[in-house]
Order: C-alpha cells, then sequence, then structure tokens
C-alpha cells in the first residue's frame, strides 16, 4: 500500500509543483506515460489476484518506464525511433490489454 | 518488461489453457509470453522470496515510499507536459501571427515614406530641370509617365475577380495568378494604357505570381477580392475585353468554380505610381530618341 499512498503523493507533488521536463527528455513522454499505464495496470491486476508487493510493484513501474525509455533513446541513435517507438507501444499496449482484460475478468466474472 | 521465469506456477489467466512445453505452437513462444502472461508482478513474487521483518524491512519501506513518490511525480509531470504543447504551439502561431502584423504595418510605413521621397525627389528634379531645361523636362515626364512612375488617372474600366463561396475548403475554387494575368493580358490587348491591380500599378517590370497561396504583385502580397484597374476608353475597353478569349474563361471559371468576374466602367479612376525601379543594367545599344515610340507594356506574365 505504500507504493499507492506514494504514487498520489508524488502525483500531488507533479499537481502543484509543475515542474518542468528539460527538453532533451521531451520525446520519452510519451513512452514513460504508456510504460507507466501498463504498471499501473499491471499492479491493479496483482492487487485483484491477491498477490501485489510492493517491492514489484515499484521494480516493475520503474524497469518498465527505464527500459522504454532507454529503448526509444537507442532507437534515436540508431535513426530508427518511431519503429522502436511503435514495437514499445505495441508491446506495451497488448499487456494493458490482456491485463485489462484479466482485471475485467475479477471484477465482472466476465 | 521481463519475461516470466519458467515455469512459474500462476498469474496467467489461464494457466491450465497453456500447452505444456513442447507444444506445437512453440516457435509462438514470444507471442504467448506477451499475450497470456503479461504481468511480471505474480512471476515476479514467486520466484524471488521476501524475506520479512527486521531492519531491513523498515529501509526497504521508506525506499518504497521514496520510489514511488518520485514515480508518481514521474507520471504526472510527463502527463502534464504533454498536455501542454497545444498551448505552447497556439502561443508560438500568435507570435508569429503578431510578427507579420507588426512586419507588414513597418512594410508599409516604409512604403508609404518611399512614396513621399519619391514625390519629393520627382518635385525637386522637376522644379531644377523647369528652370535649366524645359524641354528635357518635358521627356522626362512623358517617359516616367509611359513606365508607370508617376500616378495616373482617367476614365477606364474594373474588373473585380472574387474567389468561389467555397475558397476556404476548397484551394480549386480560389482565383489563381493565372486567372489575374489573363485578365491583365486581355485588358492590355484590348487597349488598356495603365494598370493596376488591388492598388499596386503594373510596370514593365512588374509579376504577377503565386506564392504558397497568395497572390503577389510587385512582391506585394493581395488578399481577395482582386481589383484590376485599367485605364482606357471604357467603351473600346469593354468591347473589345467582351470578345476576347479571357471573358470565355472567366464565364467558365464562374460556372466551374464560382469565381465571380464583374466589368464596370467607370469615370474617375486614379492609380498610383509604380514601384519606381530604375533599370541599373539594362542600356540601350543605339541611341534610341524617338519619342513616339510607346514603350512596349508588357502585362505580368
Amino acid at each position: 500500500m505504500i507504493a499507492i499512498v506514494g504514487l498520489l503523493i508524488g502525483a500531488i507533488i507533479g499537481l502543484v509543483l509543475e515542474p518542468e521536463v528539460p527538453a532533451a527528455l521531451q520525446p520519452y513522454l510519451p513512452i514513460a506515460v504508456v510504460a507507466a499505464l501498463d504498471a499501473l495496470f499491471g499492479g491493479l491486476r496483482a492487487l485483484l489476484d491477491g498477490t501485489f508487493d510492493d517491492r514489484v510493484f515499484i521494480v516493475s513501474f520503474l524497469s518498465n518506464v527505464v527500459v522504454a525509455a532507454v529503448i526509444v533513446f537507442l532507437g534515436d541513435q540508431l535513426g530508427v525511433g518511431t519503429q522502436l517507438s511503435t514495437a514499445v507501444v505495441v508491446v506495451l499496449g497488448i499487456r494493458i490489454f490482456s491485463n485489462a482484460a484479466a482485471i475485467r475478468r475479477h471484477l465482472f466474472r466476465a | 518488461m521481463s519475461h516470466r521465469q519458467p515455469g512459474a506456477p500462476d498469474g496467467a489467466p489461464r494457466p491450465d489453457g497453456r500447452p505444456p512445453e513442447r507444444a506445437a505452437d512453440a516457435s509462438m513462444g514470444l507471442l504467448n509470453e506477451v499475450m497470456y502472461r503479461p504481468v511480471a508482478l505474480g512471476g515476479a513474487r514467486s520466484a524471488g522470496p521476501l524475506p520479512e521483518g527486521g531492519r531491513g524491512s523498515a529501509r526497504r519501506t521508506v525506499v518504497h515510499a521514496l520510489l514511488s513518490v518520485l514515480l508518481g511525480l514521474l507520471t504526472v509531470t510527463a502527463i502534464l507536459s504533454l498536455r501542454a504543447p497545444a498551448a505552447a504551439v497556439d502561443e508560438g502561431r500568435a507570435l508569429l501571427i503578431d510578427q507579420i502584423t507588426e512586419r507588414t504595418a513597418s512594410r508599409d510605413a516604409l512604403d508609404a515614406s518611399r512614396r513621399a521621397l519619391t514625390q519629393e525627389v520627382a518635385a525637386l528634379q522637376d522644379e531644377l530641370l523647369r528652370g535649366s531645361d524645359p524641354a528635357l523636362a518635358a521627356e522626362l515626364r512623358a517617359s516616367e509617365l509611359l513606365s508607370g512612375a508617376l500616378p495616373v488617372g482617367g476614365p477606364g474600366l474594373v474588373v473585380r475577380l472574387d474567389d468561389g463561396p467555397d475558397a476556404e475548403e476548397d484551394p480549386d475554387t480560389r482565383v489563381q495568378d493565372v486567372d489575374v494575368k489573363m485578365v491583365v493580358n486581355a485588358l492590355w490587348a484590348a487597349g488598356a494604357e495603365a494598370m493596376a491591380v488591388n492598388g499596386e500599378r503594373l510596370t514593365s517590370l512588374t509579376t504577377v505570381r503565386t506564392a504558397g497561396e497568395t497572390i503577389w504583385v510587385n512582391f506585394v502580397p493581395l488578399v481577395p477580392p482582386y481589383r484590376i484597374e485599367a485605364i482606357g476608353d471604357p467603351a473600346t475597353l469593354q468591347t473589345r475585353f467582351a470578345r476576347s478569349a479571357a471573358a470565355g474563361s472567366l464565364v467558365s471559371l464562374e460556372s466551374t468554380y464560382g469565381i465571380t468576374a464583374t466589368v464596370t466602367a467607370q469615370d474617375d479612376l486614379a492609380l498610383p505610381a509604380g514601384s519606381g525601379r530604375r533599370l541599373r543594367y539594362a542600356t540601350s545599344p543605339v541611341d534610341v530618341t524617338s519619342s513616339d515610340e510607346t514603350p512596349m507594356q508588357e502585362g505580368a506574365s
């Protein structure tokens, strides 16, 4: 639960302070948001499965965001940034979808 | 993004629905992995048992809290800054529009001052020449009149071209530079002596062209409707213009694109002076002095 409370506190701090993002990091923001969404859905599903764990949640959240950003960064360096972004979005999108399906099964038994 | 440990017992939506290790779709492993075992959480948990209690637990709690605050901050910051660009783009656009308006105003001011100065120069020149060489002054005046360096007035014809009703959506229904050129050339051919489009005097050095979606005359952007004023005998101009190919084209423009063209005769037109650009490089090969030879009034082309 600490993780969720912490996330909320961080979100509120972000909403209040509205920190500026350096221009160099701007290209990675969309991917980071998708990765964060993926981690959130994964966490929600684990919560419903009864297997939620703060450590695992935070580590997967962090690694999702970092790995996604690194892949996009590498892609940019190699000149295939758009394609790799698409790859990341596709993979994360599929994960989000199946996590959402699992959550739906939990909630509605359907 | 991590793949699950092989043999993780639970977590997949249909754990018993998956075939055993050597399945027929073994080559689809990656897709199956992504589709059916998307969550790293359950597997990682069972793979790494958590030591409970003690100092380590307290420290871990603090680290968890800090990391999760950081992640929440990161996510919200990312979302906020992704939502921002629309406003930033609008801002940049407004800034550009401001700059355009400002520069256009300063251009207009400079142009007005140039006109005033040109007039002053002409007046001074006139005054000087009238005293020393009246014949030369008269010749200069005649040349200037013919070359479009002086404002002129007189009776004539006004052709007004306007975009079709759907010009906002359909660029095809806008008046194009070729349409303006066609009318201008037809009017020259019909005997016009001087012409201006939206107050831009046409001289032998005038261009009518399109850049972007705008018609430029004398390198000045024009906005519709386009008012083409031609000085000449209104009756003759009207008759000859009506007989020209351009008149037929205007009719078809109206029926096809909705571009409206109205021709009206006017008793008193006043055309401004041309840009007054001097020839810097072009010289006459022989000393042409005959003043009765009218300079070729070329239409824009």
